[in-house]
C-alpha cells in the first residue's frame, strides 16, 4: 500500500511542479541562447551582456524560489491532505498511519530532490557554449565555494558534491520531518480550555522544535569543548606545562569544530527520527479531524 | 449478530461535551437513522466509528475490532463535506477507489455516473456542488462494505436529488450490510429506516425499531422527533 500511496502523492505534487520544471528548463535554454549569441564588442555587445546578466540572475533566482516553494508546498500538501478536508478520504483508507505519513514524507523529499535536479540541469544548460558544462556542479570552484556555510564548517576547497550530499540526506529530511511533526502535533494536540487555531499552534510547535535544535547545538558545543579540552588539567598536560618545552599534544581547532558539528548532526538526526515516530504515534492515537 | 458495539463513549471538544457515555449496538442488515438536532453529537459519533476521531473514553468495536485498518476495510464512510482535491478528474477518483478498496466495484460506479450524466473526464472543479456530493455517494455505495456510515447525505441538496440519494442507498447496499444515516431531514428518510437512534446533547434518548415506535407511539418518526426536540 505504501507504494500506491507514494505514487498517488507524487502525482498530486508533481501536478503543479511539472509546469515549473518546464519553465525553468525553458528559461535556462533561453539564457544559454543569449550567451551563445553574445555580440563581442560595441554598445550592442554591452547591452547584450546586460541582457544575459539579467537573464542569468533571473534564472538563478527562479531556481532558488522553486526549490524553497517545493518545500513549502510539501508542507502545505501534508496539511491539506492529512489534516484538513482531504484527510476524510485519506484516514478512512485501509492503510496504516505510518504508511500515510511516510508516503507524504518520501514523496515530498523526492519532489524537492527533483526540483534540485531540474535546477542543476538548468545550470548545465545555461553553460552551453562555454566548454565548461559541469564544473560549477562538482568542482571546488563551483557553487559550494560561494556558499559561506560550507567554508565555515569545512574550509576552502570543500567540494559541491559533499555539500549536496549534506543538503539532500541531512538538511532536507531533517527539516521536512520537523515541519511535518509540528503540523501533526499542532493538529492533534488536545485543547482543554481555550481553543487556539491549529495552524497557529503548529507554528508555535515549530518554534519549540527550532529552539530544541538550538539547544542541541549548545550541548554539542559543550561536548565538543569537553572533548577538545580533555587534555587540559590532566597529569600529562601539567607535566608538559612544567617542563620547559610546553604542551605538545594539542589538537588542532578543526578537531573541535568537527567534533561539535558531528555531535550536533547526530543529535539532530535523532531528533528528526523521534519526530517521525512521534508524528505517526499522534496520528494513530490522537487523530482529531474536527 | 452485532456489527457495531459502543460502550460508554465520551468525547469532549475543549469544555464542550459532544458525547457523554453513549452506549448502543447495531445488528447487521439494518438501516439505522441517527437523528438529532444540530450539535447533538451525530457527526462526532460517526467520525469515531469511521476512525477519524479518537474517543476520550469508552470502547468501540466494529466487526469485533477497534477502529483501525481492519475496520476501515469493511466500513464505507461518506462525510458531510467534499474530500477530493478540485484539481483531480472524476476518472482519477474511480481509479483511486479501485486501487485502495478491494471491495470497490468499478463497473457499478461507472454505470451510476453514466445515469447521472457525469463524465469521467470532468474535473472535480467543473462539477456543481450537488454533483460532487453525488459522485462521493456513488463511490461510497459502489463498495461492497459491511457498514455504510452516511453523514448528512442529503444536506444541502434539492428534493429531486434527495430521492436519487435514497434510491442509490437502497439499491446498492448488500442485504447483510448495515447502514447508518445521520440526518435531521427525517421526513425524507423515514420510509427507509428500520431503526432509529435519537441523540440529544451527546446522549441517546431513544433507540427503537421504527415499526415498534409507530405502533407504540401511534405517530411518525418525524412527528415524534418534533415532539422530543421542540425548542
Amino acid at each position: 500500500m505504501l507504494g500506491k500511496l507514494f505514487l498517488y502523492d507524487m502525482k498530486n505534487q508533481l501536478r503543479i511542479w511539472r509546469f515549473a520544471y518546464i519553465g525553468i528548463l525553458g528559461f535556462s535554454l533561453l539564457t544559454a541562447l543569449i550567451r551563445c549569441l553574445d555580440f563581442k564588442k560595441g554598445v550592442l555587445g554591452e547591452i547584450w551582456g546586460a541582457v544575459y546578466g539579467v537573464s542569468k540572475g533571473f534564472f538563478y533566482a527562479a531556481g532558488a524560489v522553486m526549490i524553497f516553494a517545493t518545500l513549502f508546498y510539501a508542507v502545505l500538501y501534508f496539511r491539506n491532505n492529512l489534516l484538513k478536508d482531504q484527510g476524510y478520504l485519506m484516514h478512512t483508507l485501509p492503510v496504516k498511519e505510518s504508511e500515510l505519513f511516510l508516503s507524504k514524507f518520501l514523496s515530498s523529499w523526492c519532489c524537492i530532490l527533483l526540483s534540485i535536479l531540474v535546477f542543476a540541469a538548468g545550470i548545465v544548460i545555461t553553460r552551453f557554449g562555454t566548454g565548461d558544462l559541469f564544473s560549477i556542479i562538482y568542482t571546488e570552484n563551483g557553487v559550494a565555494k560561494r556558499i559561506s556555510l560550507s567554508m565555515l564548517f569545512f574550509g576552502e576547497g570543500y567540494e559541491t558534491p559533499r555539500l549536496l550530499f549534506l543538503v539532500i540526506f541531512f538538511a532536507i529530511p531533517v527539516n521536512l520531518s520537523l515541519f511535518l511533526f509540528s503540523l501533526t502535533l499542532g493538529y492533534t494536540m488536545k485543547q482543554s480550555k481555550r481553543r487556539m487555531n491549529r495552524d497557529v499552534l503548529s507554528v508555535l510547535v515549530y518554534i519549540g522544535t527550532y529552539a530544541g535544535q538550538q539547544f542541541l547545538g549548545v550541548i554539542s558545543l559543550i561536548l565538543g569543548a569537553l572533548l577538545y579540552f580533555r587534555h587540559y588539567g590532566t597529569k600529562s598536560f601539567m607535566e608538559q606545562i612544567l617542563s620547559e618545552q610546553g604542551p605538545t599534544a594539542q589538537l588542532p581547532m578543526d578537531y573541535f569544530i568537527t567534533v561539535a558539528v558531528g555531535i550536533d548532526g547526530i543529535l539532530i538526526i535523532g531528533l528528526a527520527v523521534a519526530a517521525v515516530f512521534w508524528s505517526i504515534y499522534r496520528l494513530k492515537k490522537y487523530l482529531n479531524l474536527e | 449478530m452485532e456489527l457495531v458495539k459502543c460502550d460508554g463513549l465520551i468525547k469532549n471538544y475543549g469544555l464542550k461535551k459532544a458525547l457523554s457515555g453513549v452506549t448502543f449496538s447495531l445488528p447487521a442488515g439494518k438501516i439505522t437513522g441517527l437523528l438529532g438536532p444540530n450539535g447533538s453529537g451525530k457527526t462526532t459519533l460517526i467520525k469515531i466509528l469511521g476512525g477519524l476521531l479518537t474517543a476520550d473514553g469508552g470502547t468501540v468495536a466494529i466487526g469485533g475490532n477497534s477502529p483501525g485498518v481492519e475496520t476501515k476495510k469493511i466500513v464505507s464512510y461518506l462525510p458531510e463535506r467534499t474530500y477530493f482535491s478540485s484539481a483531480v478528474k472524476v476518472k482519477e477518483t474511480l481509479d483511486f477507489f479501485e486501487a485502495f478498496y478491494e471491495d470497490f466495484e468499478l463497473e457499478r460506479a461507472e454505470e451510476m455516473l453514466k445515469s447521472l450524466q457525469i463524465s469521467d473526464k470532468s474535473k472535480i472543479s467543473e462539477l456543481s456542488k450537488g454533483n460532487r456530493e453525488k459522485l462521493q455517494l456513488v463511490l461510497v455505495m459502489s463498495r461492497r462494505a459491511k457498514l455504510y456510515l452516511l453523514d448528512e447525505p442529503m444536506g444541502g441538496v434539492d428534493p429531486a436529488a434527495r430521492d436519487f440519494i435514497l434510491r442509490t442507498i437502497l439499491k446498492n447496499y448488500a442485504e447483510d450490510a448495515s447502514v447508518v444515516i445521520s440526518t435531521h431531514l427525517i421526513q425524507d428518510v423515514e420510509k427507509v429506516l428500520d431503526d432509529v437512534i435519537f441523540l440529544k446533547e451527546g446522549n441517546i434518548c431513544l433507540k427503537q425499531s421504527v415499526d415498534e415506535l409507530r405502533e407504540k407511539e401511534k405517530k411518525s418518526v418525524d412527528a415524534l422527533f418534533r415532539e422530543v426536540f421542540q425548542c
